[in-house]
């Protein structure tokens, strides 16, 4: 036996991972905790405010100070060097104002990331970002109770200048790009219907100030709203886009999240296929309608797809989801939203047609019931016997609508509801009639 | 549990140890029950990021070894569920043994079922042991852990250990003799070629 044990494992520990996958493990996941650190101040702080050494730079000072000899000096000297270039701008990202490395994050490495962006639609996601990155270092101070009327005053000007600038943005598009203008309003909007959820649910917390200029914000923006929409094939490239990003997000953080996270989150990613496919299905039917009309085009295709004029549903349709998958990834990426506001109040559920006939039929029982509890109390036997029989018949229609429910007759369902709303409207005037006009509909209801 | 690491240092340090310590380990461990290197490199790689996410949540890790894995081995699981190979209980089903009956285990120790066993094929024939053998395999003659460890990380009892321990290595004795018979067979052809 012990034979056999050691020599299998002479050859099973042949099996190691090499030095160059070491140390690329390694560094993946020193990188990893970097980006991902202890909260309360566990991971090592110098005595500079703010200022977090990372675990990367630590090691790499303890292995170079190995080095004694001259060379190993200048070495280690450049090698420090080089990781003080690296290493600051990246801790830097960190920092909230009143720290040490605050002014690299906003007047360099925040001016370096404005280079890379290559046109208008990029430049106001750019500034709807460092709006929220404001919007999260004052909330950061104020739940640290740091938030002095100094430092809210400069971040409420700074978050002012970007949303104005994003403003700016999308009115130079629409001269230019009309479409995309829309798009980025859509995703604007949707940032600044976020942090406004987000600022209203921690009143005090970021101070009125802020909220102030976050609602004004979102008030410029829903008054001067494009009155052109998207092409339906911008928008379906948008939504696909930006789908596949938040099911990579969804992805990455399921493991992490509680069940109730990730089935409330499930539910989002069902309500918006099922608009998608919905979307889909009045396009198909739009493009069949419009054959005719856009035949004689040389690509009738592209005519369609580049309809501008007025928004037909399924671009309302795809415009709302798009708005929906963005707040679904910005709750999904900020913990603050998480921890601050119900992914229900970003993105209400959708009922499922299911769902909604549930909910229509228990309406209707619940609307039978308060008339059965109002005839009890009526004197008139033959108003009440004829009210009796009216609920009889209504008994009758939620039985046939539960058989066709069963069968998944849609149009016997749809029928069935129909005449149980005229019978039930006919039946809840008739008691207000003889509760001699005291009662209101949503009494008799109560 | 005792804690396996001091006090001493912050909770970086003893992570970066942990890594240090048990890389290689739990790599191998992986490559046996996948035989897929690249996958076993994720594999670890997931393990301590979701280790780490663990300890930011706040929660204390007394005794890295078993943690890790026990981390590693629900990845396994997982990443088997993706490939969708045979469950244990189809397995079962297929042998139409429960695992409940211990009498076989009076068939043999385990010293006995080692004894006439070639290391060096059986390290690798560990490959193409169903999943539910490999798992306790690997982790009894890889990974070095003994029942109790096994029966822990499993979450089985050590009879269940124990019965799957009997029930892989008399497998791999018929996986060496096969392929020591096709060897023989390939040598008679080349003879008589």
């Amino acid at each position: 036996m012990k034979s056999f044990d050691s020599d299998i494992k002479k050859y099973a520990h042949k099996m190691r991972l090499g030095a160059a996958e070491r140390n690329e493990l390694r560094e993946r996941i020193v990188a990893y905790m970097e980006y991902h650190p202890l909260p309360h101040g566990d991971t090592p702080v110098d005595t500079r405010r703010g200022f977090v050494l990372p675990i990367a730079t630590k090691t790499l000072i303890a292995r170079v100070s190995h080095f004694n000899t001259k060379v190993g000096t200048k070495i280690a000297a450049g090698v420090f060097a080089v990781a003080l270039l690296v290493t600051v701008p990246f801790a830097a990202e960190q920092a909230a104002p009143g720290d040490a490395l605050y002014l690299v994050k906003t007047r360099v490495n925040e001016p370096v990331l404005a280079q890379f962006v290559n046109s208008p639609y990029e430049k106001v996601a750019f500034e709807t970002t460092l709006m929220e990155r404001r919007i999260a270092e004052a909330r950061l101070l104020a739940k640290e109770g740091k938030l002095d009327e100094k430092t809210e005053a400069a971040l409420a000007l700074s978050i002012e200048g970007h949303a104005n600038a994003a403003q700016k943005g999308i009115n130079s598009l629409k001269t230019s790009d009309a479409e995309s203008a829309a798009i980025a309003e859509i995703t604007f909007g949707s940032a600044l219907d976020v942090q406004t959820a987000v600022l209203d649910n921690t009143v005090g917390e970021a101070g009125e100030g802020i909220a102030g200029v976050v609602r004004e914000a979102k008030f410029v923006v829903d008054a001067g709203k494009s009155t052109t929409t998207p092409s339906y094939a911008r928008l379906m490239a948008h939504v696909e886009q930006e789908t596949t990003r938040a099911f990579e997000l969804f992805n990455a953080i399921k493991n992490s999240a509680t069940p109730e996270e990730r089935a409330n989150i499930e539910r989002r990613f069902a309500d918006m296929q099922r608009k998608i496919a919905s979307a889909q299905e009045q396009y198909a039917s739009r493009v069949a309608q419009g054959e005719s009309d856009v035949s004689a085009t040389s690509s009738d295709t592209v005519a369609l797809m580049t309809m501008s004029a007025k928004a037909p549903s399924d671009v309302d349709t795809l415009s709302a989801t798009l708005g929906d998958i963005k707040k679904l990834i910005l709750f999904m990426t900020d913990i603050d939203v998480r921890n601050s506001v119900a992914l229900d109040q970003l993105v209400p559920v959708v009922p499922t047609p299911e769902e909604e006939l549930t909910m229509q039929l228990k309406d209707i029982k619940a609307r039978k019931d308060a008339v059965t509890k109002h005839i009890a109390e009526m004197g008139n036997a033959a108003v009440v016997a004829e009210i009796e029989a009216q609920l009889l018949e209504l008994d009758s229609l939620l039985e046939s609508a539960e058989a066709a429910r069963t069968k998944g007759d849609t149009e016997a369902i749809e029928r069935a509801l129909s005449e149980m709303y005229a019978l039930l409207g006919a039946v809840e005037l008739r008691v207000m009639e003889r509760k001699e006009g005291t009662a209101t509909s949503s009494q008799v209801r109560l | 549990m005792a804690k396996d690491e001091n006090n001493l240092g912050s909770q970086e340090e003893r992570f970066l140890k942990a890594f240090d310590e048990y890389a290689d380990p739990l790599f191998r461990h992986a490559v046996y029950r996948l035989s897929d290197r690249e996958r076993a490199i994720e594999l670890v790689h997931d393990t301590f990021t979701k280790a780490w996410g663990y300890i930011r949540g706040g929660h204390e890790v007394d005794a890295y070894k078993p943690f890790l894995y026990k981390v590693l081995n629900n990845l396994v699981i997982d990443e088997y569920r993706k490939r969708k190979e045979v469950s244990l209980d189809e397995l079962l089903a297929q042998e139409g043994t429960s695992e409940g009956d211990f009498d076989e285990l009076h068939g043999g120790s385990i010293e006995e079922l080692t004894f006439a066993l070639d290391a060096k094929q059986a390290s690798e024939l560990l490959a193409s042991m169903p999943p539910v053998y490999r798992e306790v395999l690997v982790l009894r003659f890889v990974d070095g852990l003994g029942p109790k460890e096994i029966s822990d990380l499993i979450e089985e009892t050590e009879n269940v250990v124990s019965v799957r321990l009997h029930r892989g290595l008399k497998l791999l004795r018929s996986h060496i003799e096969a392929a020591e018979e096709r060897g023989n067979l390939k040598r008679r052809q080349w003879r008589t070629e």
